[in-house]
């Protein structure tokens, strides 16, 4: 599956292990491993659920032209397990499976009941194993592919030509490409599936109702064991390339470049966008959470929002700052209270090595200024914007 | 959870007055109120495009709340006002943190009583809506509006007809003390009639829309209305679990797994003002055999009910409590097109709202753990079986043929 909705949550999250004493009084406890793997438990909800999000990085790995699609493929070999049996495992307890493939990362990610989460911990080492696919798995998959191809709307066709647009090939579309899934083997997959399972590049969290040491301790069991793998080197940090403006069959599209999760201009980009979907509700919104440069995309069947957006005044896109800012703001709390989005922040986060957090966040949301905003909109539907078809 | 959930207090409609439900919820942090209202029976084509033109249009202000006027206080919470419009169904929501639960009542209520509906926002509306060609809305509600013959006239008769307070359900859900969320309603409802009675003239069905909008069609397996209200509703709904939830699901295991006709494939509970309609659908594309497509796949289907065992029945009674519980796993009961409701607070009182239409009020934890104790493997296997041999099953093909871009042996027909 790809993340092709707005999951757009902000996590306090870092890499380094937490002073001893701050993590024997916290919910929390956060810790990287000798093999490079990360781990996150925060344990300080209380509804009797939990989410584990496995989180494997895209670093070293990122797809290419010959190789466009191979991530996807793998992501749904990786979530059947070895055997194909962990769907049916899970599913009679009450656990539910869920596996996504973005630009920056593959989740897989299991939520159900707190007393089922050693059923969890035994899924996700199945995953962990080695895979085991035939040829008839593979020819069937790539079957599968075309039919999950075929519900692309035109807004996910949008969205991947700005993201070409903006950045060429470090923007190709995490679906991949029919062509050359066709000609993966299964050896591709294989391969792939050995670089990733390493510690280097991925990350667990586990958000919920939880005991922290005991699962902070299944957690270094199921990681732990990992080799280290190759050090992951971000390759996509690059300044966008910008090429030429592109359209589409259908839809039009405008987006803004923005930096990343956890920076000012990001979040002003976000909240204009916010009002944007105000003031003209047929315009849609999308953004991956990564802390690597990203759009914010907007589009809309026709040309004629882009227009009215482009046109209004100042001072009118100023008076929807009160109404954006509050939305950023319920919008950032959400992921505090959604394990689900969270522990994909959380992983994307921890995999990239980056310090968001939450705190921060608000107080930026906080203190959203005008210019910041109206700088936001600009990049959004501005002369700057990346475009996707039409003019004003 | 379950009970906190299910907890409700009930205010039975008086004359003029609606149905009100009010669900505390420990820990939420806003309040949000649902206003259900279904369409009058029987719509013609242009009746159904005043309907929408209507629905799409509440928000746009009312006789003391200007447009702005609802995004500003409507949006106290950071979620805004939202108006999801079904064929036979509107359903009205606002939300607000915990203290402005009067501003909340009175802002929604305003809507579904006091709308402004200005010839400039119905006229935007119906533009938007023509403009409107995604699958997932095609599929939602095949029937095509008659926008080109819509007037004044449609319009009033439409709004007195569905619009009258009797006819709605309330739910205010989240951060509400008991009993207050039902005073706020009754307040605000409590004036006379806002809206003339009218009512809906007989007129030409609208045509229906054979096609889906795409390269990708649908092969659907479409049921009979269910209510609460019967006696066969938790076991219906634990079968429909186990034909088409998560991916142990008869559907994932039949459709994709093992024919490999379709990369999505589930169990759809869509709301109705007759009742919840399950339909089971699968996206198909570049099929050359559709019908016959179809016709092996219900087999199959057929098939693997008859194997159903007691691990399948086990995961079917789990995924149903889930599933009325709205923990957000295992969720068939859908919100609008492609939208499962989710745990939210707002998509739990639409949830609420709408199965008080239909006799919801009975599904409490005791009594889900009673009905699902008295379902053993024979009568689950039944029940199964009954979804696929009262169903009608259909194909609506794609307006465009797969192109498969950049794929030589998809256009070879390998696919």
């Amino acid at each position: 599956m790809l993340a092709s909705v707005l999951a757009l949550l902000l996590v306090p999250g870092r890499t380094a292990v937490v002073p001893t004493g701050e993590q024997n009084d916290s919910p929390r406890r956060r810790e990287v491993l000798p093999n490079g793997a990360a781990y996150l438990v925060d344990s300080s909800m209380r509804n009797g659920q939990f989410c584990m999000t496995l989180t494997i990085s895209a670093d070293n790995v990122r797809d290419s032209e010959t190789t466009h699609g191979l991530r996807h493929v793998w992501e749904h070999f990786l979530a059947q397990g070895p055997k194909r049996d962990v769907d049916a495992f899970l599913e009679v307890r009450g656990l539910g499976l869920s596996a996504i493939t973005t630009r920056d990362a593959t989740f897989v990610q299991i939520q159900g009941p707190s007393e089922q989460i050693a059923a969890a911990f035994e899924a996700m080492k199945r995953i962990l194993g080695p895979l085991e696919i035939q040829v008839s798995d593979l020819e069937r998959e790539k079957k599968i592919m075309a039919q999950e191809w075929a519900l692309r709307s035109w807004r996910d066709s949008v969205s991947a030509a700005a993201w070409k647009t903006a950045f060429a090939d470090f923007g190709l579309d995490p679906f991949g490409d029919l062509r050359a899934i066709q000609q993966f083997t299964v050896g591709d997959i294989e391969s792939l599936h050995r670089r990733q399972m390493v510690g280097n590049g991925m990350a667990c969290v586990v958000i919920g109702d939880v005991d922290r040491d005991i699962t902070a301790a299944r957690v270094t069991e199921l990681l732990g064991s990992l080799p280290p793998g190759d050090e992951r080197y971000a390759d996509n940090e690059e300044e966008p390339i910008s090429v030429p403006p592109t359209s589409t069959r259908i839809g039009f599209g405008r987006a803004a470049v923005v930096s990343g999760l956890g920076t000012p201009g990001t979040l002003a980009t976000i909240a204009a966008a916010f009002a944007i979907r105000l003031q003209e509700s047929s315009v849609s919104l999308v953004y991956t959470p990564t802390t690597r440069p990203g759009l914010v995309v907007l589009s809309c069947e026709d040309m004629a929002p882009f227009q009215r957006l482009a046109a209004l005044d100042p001072s009118e896109q100023a008076a929807l700052l009160p109404v954006a800012k509050r939305m950023l703001l319920q919008w950032i709390g959400q992921a505090e209270n959604d394990p689900v989005i969270a522990g994909q922040i959380q992983g994307i986060i921890m995999v990239q090595g980056r310090a968001v957090n939450f705190q921060s966040m608000r107080e930026q949301a906080n203190g959203l200024s005008s210019d910041a905003f109206l700088a936001g909109w600009a990049r959004l539907v501005g002369p700057e914007s990346v475009r996707v078809g039409g003019t004003e | 959870m379950i009970s906190a959930l299910l907890a409700a207090a009930i205010l039975q409609p008086a004359v003029n007055l609606p149905l009100v439900r009010e669900f505390p919820m420990p820990g939420a942090d806003r309040v949000t109120v649902a206003i259900v209202v279904p369409a009058p029976q029987n719509l013609s084509g242009r009746h159904l495009a005043a309907w929408y033109a209507i629905g799409d249009s509440l928000i746009d202000g009312t006789t003391e709340f200007s447009r702005n006027a609802i995004w500003e206080y409507g949006t106290q919470s950071g979620v805004p006002p939202r108006v999801r419009v079904f064929s036979d169904l509107i359903i009205v929501q606002v939300t607000a943190p915990p203290a402005g639960i009067d501003v909340a009542a009175h802002i929604a209520s305003a809507m579904v009583r006091r709308p402004k509906l200005r010839d400039e926002d119905l006229a935007e509306a119906v533009v938007r809506r023509r403009q409107q060609s995604d699958a997932w809305s095609s599929w939602a509600d095949p029937h095509v509006p008659d926008w080109d013959n819509l007037d004044a006239k449609y319009i009033e008769e439409v709004k007195g007809a569905a619009f009258q307070p009797e006819r709605m359900v309330v739910c205010i859900a989240g951060a509400v003390p008991t009993g207050r969320g039902i005073a706020e309603i009754q307040k605000q409802f409590s004036q006379r009639n806002e809206i003339p009675k009218a009512r809906v003239r007989l007129g030409e069905n609208p045509k229906v829309k054979a096609t889906i909008p795409g390269i990708a069609g649908t092969f659907e397996w479409t049921g009979t209305p269910i209510t609460a209200r019967d006696a066969n509703f938790v076991h219906r709904i634990a079968a429909l679990m186990a034909l088409g939830v998560g991916k142990e699901g008869t559907m994932t295991r039949i459709l994709r797994e093992s024919l490999g006709y379709s990369y999505r494939q589930e169990v759809v509970v869509w709301p109705t003002a007759r009742g919840w309609v399950p339909r089971m659908v699968a996206w198909r594309a570049g099929s050359s055999e559709p019908i016959e497509e179809l016709t092996k796949a219900t087999e199959a289907m057929a098939e693997d009910v008859e194997a159903w065992d007691e691990s399948t029945l086990a995961r079917a009674k789990v995924m149903t409590v889930s599933a009325l519980a709205g923990n957000g796993l295992f969720q068939p009961f859908w919100g609008g097109p492609n939208e499962v409701l989710s745990a939210s607070v707002e998509d739990r009182a639409v949830f609420w709202a709408y199965a008080s239409l239909v006799g919801g009020e009975q599904l409490t934890p005791d009594f889900l753990a009673q009905v699902l104790k008295d379902l053993d493997l024979e009568k689950f296997k039944a029940e199964g079986k009954a979804v696929l041999d009262q169903a009608s099953a259909g194909v609506r093909p794609a307006e465009e043929t797969p192109d498969w871009p950049s794929n030589e042996a998809a256009n070879s027909g390998s696919f």
